[in-house]
């Protein structure tokens, strides 16, 4: 049965070792946004022994390219929301070995890279709903500080005070365990029964072109 | 006679109020499947959505920071004259709701990926034209449409030794399996079967905007399949955003269109649950009446 669990930044190993895949979180403190383009440029500089202008070790990163706007001399937090998290699997994995990095927040599947990365460095990954960026918006209260903003304003790494940002579901947790994984797993065991139910013959060659196997996920063929 | 500037007034309207709120049959969908649901995991997501949408509809900021790209259905009366440049009118209101509200600038050059900074270039706003030979009027749909769910979309051709209904509701199945939490989910389904390559695949998005969401196709048959891929897709468990739960879309809908006698081209498309979409009619007499949002009223 999933628990709730109220998180602050610093996270120390402790905080995320106790949590378990289908936990509910809320994290208060700082959190840094990173995309593509961020993963990019701090993995080339942390790999050229060059320090970030930002400290991960023990933070927060979230897969999120916000809409913000410039109020007077503040920026303003329009909406943020998570971004899809399969794109970053290997990035973010490299980032939590090179930084220490302890909660990666975002949305949907993260592959085994991550999963490794989460058990050997004490880190997990939190899945947050999708799409739900007014609710998230809501429970930023700053915006601390903006680096790389040559980016653009999704790309940039926006460094955020947040108050009870959530809910936030444990997606991989410091065990290996990964709830999406556990998700699909149940679904492909599910998978014969659907079929048969709906009148399917999962060993037919249905379609001509692509050629099958390139359709969807292999295993399901 | 319609000008452009009526026009330009109603894709602004249209395309800001998309943005920031969601059709009431969306949102009721969604709000029964939270009923539905018992695994807290999958309530959690739900009540975060359902709280999303009344707070962007409050505040009138956009629901999802991904605003997409600007995707518009036209359908032209052709009794209908229009004074101006109706392209135009439209590109117009696409910059001023990015700037105004604002929208995340997403629109990049697909070689260099320069961002001209105003989500329009390059051919965008899309545009799809249909034709209607006997009305007055003309019928803009704004569409916002977020990438997470659109590059999950895929085209497969089936041969006509098979029973196609069977076929079609196993690929949709695999698409959505592979698919997982990555689009969304609950998400919307579209299918657009038979015609060309491109038919099919405009039937498969326009199909995701069918009003009211979960109504079925006036073919008996067709309604049918409807049916059979929902129940077959929702019986996964995949659930909301992946993580386990009973609604893994929320409704299905399929268009059809004649096709070749040796293969039918099947296109799928994928909605995410914020199906944010906006439609208004422009009479000739300059009537304009909102379809999807009834806070807009009439003019």
């Amino acid at each position: 049965m999933s628990k709730e669990v109220y998180i602050q930044t610093p996270v120390s190993f402790e905080d995320v070792s106790s949590l378990e895949i289908g936990d509910i979180v809320y994290i208060t403190g700082r959190v840094y946004t990173m995309r593509d383009m961020g993963h990019e440029r701090a993995l080339k500089m942390l790999k050229n022994k060059e320090k970030l202008p930002f400290d991960l070790k023990n933070g927060i990163l979230w897969h999120c390219g916000p809409i913000i706007r410039q109020k007077d001399d503040k920026w303003e937090v329009v909406v943020a929301g998570s971004t899809s998290s399969s794109r970053f699997t290997q990035l973010t994995a490299e980032l939590v070995k090179l930084t220490g990095l302890r909660c990666v927040v975002g949305k949907g599947n993260m592959g085994a890279e991550m999963v490794n990365a989460g058990k050997r460095y004490g880190a997990v990954y939190l899945i947050s709903t999708g799409g739900a960026a007014s609710l998230y918006a809501n429970s930023v209260e700053e915006v601390e500080e903006v680096h790389w903003l040559d980016l653009g304003m999704p790309e940039a790494i926006w460094v955020m005070r947040v108050n009870e940002l959530g809910p936030l579901i444990v997606g991989i947790d410091t065990q290996g365990n990964s709830l999406t994984n556990k998700t699909m797993a149940e679904v492909t065991t599910k998978l014969n029964q659907i079929a048969r139910k709906s009148g399917v013959d999962l060993s037919k060659t249905y379609v001509w072109w692509p050629k099958q196997k390139t359709i969807g996920s292999e295993k399901f063929y | 006679m319609i000008t452009a500037e009526l026009i330009e007034e109603v894709a602004t309207k249209l395309f800001r109020n998309a943005a920031t709120t969601l059709p009431e049959d969306v949102i009721e969908k969604i709000k029964e499947s939270h009923k539905n649901e018992m695994s807290p995991i999958a309530k959690a997501h739900l009540e975060a959505i359902i709280k999303s949408v009344e707070i962007a509809k409050k505040r009138g900021k956009p629901l999802c920071q991904d605003t997409g790209i600007p995707y518009f259905f036209v359908k032209m009366g052709l009794s209908v004259r229009i004074q101006g440049d109706l392209e135009k009118a439209i590109s117009n209101a696409v910059m001023k709701v990015t700037k105004e509200l604002p929208l995340r600038e997403n629109v990049i050059h697909p070689l260099t990926k320069a961002n001209t900074g105003t989500n329009t270039g390059w051919g965008v706003p899309h545009i799809h034209y249909e034709v209607d030979p006997s009305s007055d009027f003309i019928e803009i749909t704004a569409i916002p449409k977020g990438f997470g769910s659109e590059a999950k979309s895929s085209l497969v051709w089936i041969t006509t030794s098979h029973d196609i209904p069977e076929a079609i509701t196993r690929c949709v199945l695999d698409q959505v399996v592979a698919a997982g939490g990555d689009p969304c989910p609950p998400t919307i389904i579209g299918v657009g079967v038979g015609g060309f390559a491109d038919t099919a695949l405009n039937l498969a998005k326009k199909a995701l905007f069918r009003n009211p969401i979960g109504s079925h196709h006036p073919d008996p048959l067709v309604a049918e399949l409807e049916d059979r891929i929902f129940k077959a897709v929702n019986s996964t468990g995949i659930g909301p955003m992946g993580t386990g739960g009973e609604t893994t879309v929320l409704a299905v809908h399929v268009e059809i269109s004649g096709s070749h006698t040796a293969v039918v081209p099947v296109g799928i498309t994928f909605q995410c649950w914020a199906a944010r979409y906006s439609k208004a009619v422009i009479y000739n007499n300059g009537e304009v009446r909102y379809l999807t949002h009834s806070e807009l009223g009439e003019k």
